[in-house]
């Protein structure tokens, strides 16, 4: 079924690597929260690219057909990714509501 | 139907959350939430009581094992997340009116808890990190009126965010790398392939794998946000976080590293029938990732960045919370040993972590409660005012210190005599010299509550010191701290009979 992809697995990852650099590279560089989880979402995305690429490449040398691993996880990867920006939201709307920013660096009261 | 029945402790929780939100919407009574949380709690503790002694079993597929290290970081969970709820019942912090949402999210937490201790698939450490965290940032931010809390929360979400992705991320590559996601078959991979053949990037995958852990247990370098949560949660969810999912992730990286990363020296029988005696199994590295040194490079950070940061804070909440990075420092110190000593140590550890910093923190949420603050100035007299209240107190942060005749002196002395044994004699001097560190700040405490003058103002008529309930539960955890330091024995046999499992292995 997916013959092949042992070929083209530089592909898949290379895009994978590609998100995660712009992801991390999004985390340490915004001033905004909104763009920060935009940012992490790129790297969650990532690993769900490399969850099922490197699935496939394992099904790909097995004998049998392994355990589908790797495919559920990049699924788990996508319900977490929208729990997490669920609650992230409505924590930087409650934010928003309390200090009008929600620059993480700006948003300053606890500090030492 | 085997696995099922393993995991009723966490449906039932499950069930009492579910309980207790729903309920909460029509009984109006204000203290419906707590019976039944309690209730329910011990219902879990009751049912996974009955699950011990029995021989390891793995349910759904090798996706979690319930051994005794998993049984009994179970139970603690259990009797952590009790202590919280009493906790959150006394305090002012948590209004009885939004009582049904807190107590329903504190059972889902120990959930988590529950599952973060058993589990041995890669899914179940992604799935268990983020249930508890998820809940976390929702506990943090729950004074939503006051914008420290909600500040507090959004920090978190923040780290907690970006620590989880990197994590998963690590998980893809040591995955891509082995092909296996089980930790058993992990460990099975590694010892029947050269390590000359497995490629470099196990370390990237390893290395970011430890940022999701170490972001759980706040070890150094993804400890920034303790500080900061902890001051701006509400007091009972502070001290809560500072011991419950601390211990879980401890459980976790035990597991992860001892059960995916290293093979016992001699088999566990082999080596009991020669040594004499189970403490004699230590264990080597398997694959290419020396893990141990990174595990010990970051102890000695976090240490440092733990304790010489507390100095210079006047918050007591803010300075437990260092204090807390520096003890994870510690009990990291005992992982990097690889003996079965050094890892019966990180659990005593644990335990007599639990009542040290719990109580510290119960007599914080009560000053806070009182007079409004928890700077060192509401400290100040609390020694002629409050006798009882800052005796408690003192023998908590002298436990904390690690000073003889109290519990936290016996745990120092198991985990530097782990280290010791394994003669690492550089790392555990950085540890001592640690310890008198930490004695300064402590002290600082100490000091403002007996030497110097009262300088805030008691307030008039009843106040929450006056409660009976917190009263005895602040020398019941005080107890402890007397108590196991002079007879530790009893504690120190659960901690071995949890890691039992390794015997076998």
């Amino acid at each position: 079924m997916f013959a092949g992809i042992a070929h083209n697995l530089t592909i898949y990852l290379a895009m994978s690597t590609v998100f995660f650099v712009f992801g991390l590279f999004t985390i340490l560089t915004r001033r905004n929260a909104v763009g920060v989880f935009m940012g992490v979402e790129l790297v969650l995305n990532a690993a769900a690219i490399n969850f099922v690429a490197f699935y496939a490449l394992k099904a790909d040398s097995a004998q049998s057909s392994p355990w589908l691993d790797g495919q559920i996880f990049s699924l788990f990867i996508i319900v977490l990714a929208a729990i997490e920006a669920a609650v992230a939201l409505a924590i930087v709307l409650r934010v928003f509501g309390a200090k009008k920013n929600i620059d993480p660096d700006q948003v300053m009261e606890l500090r030492g | 139907m085997r696995s099922l029945f393993l995991v009723s402790p966490h449906m039932l929780l499950c069930l009492g959350a579910i309980i207790v939100l729903v309920g909460g919407l029509w009984i109006r009574n204000k203290m419906f939430a707590v019976v039944s949380s309690i209730v329910t709690l011990l219902g879990a503790g009751v049912l996974l009581a009955t699950m011990v002694g029995h021989p390891a079993q793995d349910a759904f597929n090798g996706l979690i094992v319930f051994d005794s290290l998993g049984l009994f970081f179970a139970i603690f969970s259990v009797i952590v997340v009790l202590f919280g709820v009493l906790l959150s019942m006394e305090s002012k912090e948590i209004y009885a009116d939004r009582r049904p949402e807190y107590f329903s999210i504190l059972l889902a937490l120990c959930t988590g808890l529950m599952f973060m201790g058993v589990s041995n698939h890669f899914l179940m450490l992604y799935l268990s990190i983020e249930t508890v965290s998820i809940l976390s940032f929702t506990l943090a931010g729950f004074r939503r009126e006051r914008t420290a809390s909600v500040e507090a929360s959004m920090k978190y979400v923040v780290y907690g965010a970006m620590a989880s992705a990197l994590m998963v991320f690590g998980m893809s590559l040591v995955y891509g790398a082995t092909g296996h996601m089980d930790l058993i078959s992990l460990r099975e991979f590694f010892s029947s392939t050269a390590t000359s053949d497995l490629p470099n990037v196990l370390w990237a995958g390893v290395i970011l794998m430890f940022a999701g852990i170490g972001y759980k247990v706040s070890a150094a370098p993804m400890h920034m946000w303790t500080p900061d949560v902890y001051e701006g949660a509400p007091t009972p969810v502070t001290a809560l976080f500072s011991v419950a999912p601390k211990a879980a992730g401890f459980a976790l990286l035990m597991r992860f590293f001892i059960t995916g990363f290293s093979l016992p020296v001699q088999e566990g029988a082999a080596a009991v029938a020669q040594m004499g005696s189970a403490s004699a199994i230590s264990f080597y590295t398997v694959g290419p990732v020396a893990w141990t040194k990174l595990l010990m490079i970051s102890s000695v950070f976090t240490m440092f960045m733990g304790n010489l940061a507390a100095l210079g804070q006047f918050s007591v909440k803010r300075i437990l919370a260092y204090s807390s990075i520096a003890h994870a420092g510690y009990i990291l110190m005992g992982a990097t040993t690889q003996s079965f000593e050094g890892l019966t140590a990180i659990i005593f550890y644990l335990v007599v972590y639990c009542f040290m910093n719990f109580g510290a923190f119960w007599v914080t949420s009560k000053v806070e409660d009182c007079f409004g603050g928890d700077g060192i100035s509401e400290f100040r007299g609390l020694g002629s005012r409050k006798p009882i209240h800052a005796a408690c107190m003192a023998i908590f942060l002298f436990s904390l210190v690690g000073l003889p005749p109290f519990a936290g002196f016996i745990g120092k002395v198991y985990l530097f005599s782990a280290v010791l044994a394994r003669e690492m004699y550089g790392f555990a001097l950085i540890a001592a010299l640690n310890s008198v560190i930490s004695l300064f700040y402590y002290v600082k405490i100490i000091r403002a509550m007996y030497l110097d003058e009262a300088e805030v103002a008691m307030p008039e008529g009843k106040t929450s010191f006056d409660s009976r309930v917190s009263l005895a539960f602040i020398v019941l955890l005080a107890l402890p701290n007397l108590v196991l330091g002079i007879y530790w024995e009893p504690v120190m046999k659960v901690a071995k009979n949890a890691l039992n499992f390794f015997v076998g292995m």
